[in-house]
């Protein structure tokens, strides 16, 4: 299971890091529209100053690659770590680590491009912005019949989905029916689909860039730029659509964590596969329109660390990305800075629930039998179950003969607590530390009970304490 | 629809309204916006430089009442097919022009280049 998500991690972030690399740090700089996130102009190509601007390439270009090479490295090397926890811990700060480092050297480049561009007498023409009037809010290209069918269609399946659970549609005999399972997951795809729909026309209304005076060209430029990030929002919604029918039918059919799981590490290179074609539909425009940028809308101080696009004056809430792909929003809009506010609060959660899941995995469980209630502690969670409304209580040696299917709850290599199936004895609560062979099987009136404490000894005197 | 750049600095002691104005005004003049051309709607435009509907409402309002466009619900804002020839220049131009005229005096500008500006900007 560990190493399931360790590959699905790598599939993630190794691409994701590549990606970056072929982006944002081009060895041919000359044609290039950006270098470092700073607007690549004539003054830059000519004599020593040339030279100067090879120099930074050449060596950010080189320290980049070195973290590209190291993550991959040391991302195929987290592959091998034991433990869900400890994988989950590696990668969540790694992810962070490496998606900061291979942005280092673009950052530090941009600071040197400013200053070259300083030094040269060249000042930003600040507040200063170029608008076609012929294209002002007439260069679209998303079609919208293609992405909403993948997201109405989303939709269907969730409702279907839905009535599967609720046992008004008579699809499948799974045990999973009626848990609710497969509607929490169709719902979050149809989610999933929506957002990428919202994304799609964000990207569609993005400010059009004037390169030239030439209105057709700037047309044509803006449309090519925009069918490309549209199509990579239509291949999602395909994508998480198709992903979605086949998740549903293994509910229903074949039910498998493993099936699931290498199903989603193939979404997800798959979308890494949609990605990778954008970049190298992105370079294919830019080197076609190279020779007809005449114009440019010097905007780089604007740009903090060329990243972070922070303009007071600017009322647009998203912009195109200078670094990476897509679009990317102003910092100075009170909403961005709501999402700014967002995505540090992320940051924290993540960190808190990989703490989270490490108390899990080794705060060791406790059954106490007192006041006539044995209660099954760890951490906050308590099952409290009165000993006169035991109707039988068996000792099991052997844990790993019980065949136990998670319906909702925590299901880790070392813990197992929350709603689950057991083939004998059905829906059943289940308490059960693994790092202990026995177990206490409870039957009550409404339901029956799995529980263990984290050794043999604590087990075996909660269950003669029961016996009493 | 019209085929014409325009720049608008922030920065600039001239409101935005009023560059947006002069701009559109100058596109007219130099043929860059043909009579009768569509031009994009308030929303549009807003979105696309940036700035508040407003701003953009305000220039429209302007131009309009100027009579050098005119709008209407349906088909947005055009440039009028005829504008109104009034044949002389406004006091508050007449002055603007003579301070500029006084500034390149002064630094040095010779007659003949004014005139050659005049030619080019107004068409021989």
């Amino acid at each position: 299971m560990s190493m399931i998500f360790g590959l699905l991690m790598f599939i993630c972030l190794v691409p994701t890091v590549w990606i970056y690399f072929l982006h944002i740090y081009p060895k041919q700089w000359k044609n290039k529209k950006l270098i470092f996130g700073v607007k690549n102009r004539q003054e830059f190509q000519e004599g020593e100053t040339a030279g100067t601007v090879d120099q930074f390439v050449k060596k950010y270009r080189g320290q980049a690659l070195v973290i590209c090479v190291a993550t991959t490295a040391l991302s195929a090397a987290f592959l091998l770590l034991k433990g869900l926890t400890a994988q989950t811990a590696v990668w969540t700060g790694f992810v962070m680590v490496a998606i900061v480092a291979i942005m280092i050297p673009y950052a530090v480049g941009n600071h040197e491009m400013k200053a070259l561009k300083r030094s040269l007498g060249i000042k930003s023409e600040e507040g200063v912005s170029l608008t076609d009037l012929s294209n002002a809010g007439s260069v679209h290209s998303l079609n919208p019949v293609s992405i909403w069918t993948p997201c109405l269609l989303g939709l269907a399946v969730a409702i279907v989905a839905l009535l599967a659970d609720l046992k008004v549609l008579p699809l499948g005999e799974g045990w999973y029916v009626g848990t609710f399972l497969m509607t929490a997951m169709a719902m979050t795809f149809a989610a999933t689909g929506f957002l990428m729909l919202v994304l799609g026309y964000v990207m569609d209304r993005l400010k059009n860039e004037v390169i030239s005076t030439d209105s057709t060209v700037n047309a044509n430029y803006n449309r090519a730029k925009k069918k490309n990030m549209t199509d990579l929002m239509v291949l999602f919604c395909w994508v998480n659509f198709v992903f979605m029918i086949l998740w549903c039918g293994s509910f229903l059919f074949l039910y498998s964590d493993l099936l699931i799981i290498i199903s989603f590490a193939v979404y997800m290179a798959l979308i890494m596969i949609g990605i990778l074609l954008f970049v190298a539909r992105s370079k294919k425009i830019e080197a076609r329109y190279e020779k007809e940028m005449t114009l440019l809308e010097d905007d780089d101080d604007q740009w903090i660390l060329g990243m972070l696009y922070y303009n007071p004056k600017d009322k647009r809430l998203n912009v195109e990305k200078r670094a990476g792909v897509g679009g990317t929003i102003n910092y100075a809009h009170p909403m961005g800075k709501v999402f700014l506010a967002i995505g540090g609060l992320s940051i924290v959660a993540t960190f808190v629930a990989v703490i989270f899941l490490g108390m899990m995995e080794n705060t060791p469980t406790q059954l106490r039998v007192e006041n006539g209630q044995l209660t099954c502690h760890q951490i906050w969670d308590e099952y409290v179950i009165d000993v006169d409304a035991i109707q039988d209580c068996t000792f099991g040696e052997k844990l790993s003969e019980l065949q136990l299917s998670r319906i909702a709850g925590v299901g880790m290599p070392s813990l197992l607590k929350g709603d689950f199936t057991e083939k004998t004895s059905g829906k059943c609560k289940v308490f059960l530390s693994l790092q202990s062979e026995c177990y206490i099987k409870i039957v009550t009136a409404d339901r029956t009970y799995y529980v263990n404490a984290a050794t043999e000894e604590e087990t075996r005197a909660a269950f003669e304490a029961l016996e009493k | 629809m019209a085929d014409m750049i325009i720049k608008i600095n922030e920065l600039s002691d001239v409101p935005i309204y009023m560059q947006i104005r002069n701009q559109i005004v100058m596109g007219i003049s130099s043929g860059e916006l043909a009579a009768g051309e569509q031009l994009p709607t308030v929303r549009a435009l807003a979105l696309e430089m940036g700035i508040n509907t407003m701003t953009v409402s305000k220039a429209y309002q302007l131009l309009k009442t100027e009579g050098y466009i005119m709008t209407d619900r349906k088909n947005g804002a055009r440039v009028r097919m005829e504008i109104q020839k009034q044949a002389s220049i406004p006091e508050a131009n007449k002055a603007e022009l003579k301070r500029i005229v006084s500034e390149a005096r002064i630094s040095g500008v010779k007659k003949t280049e004014i005139m050659a500006l005049v030619d080019e900007y107004y068409g021989k």
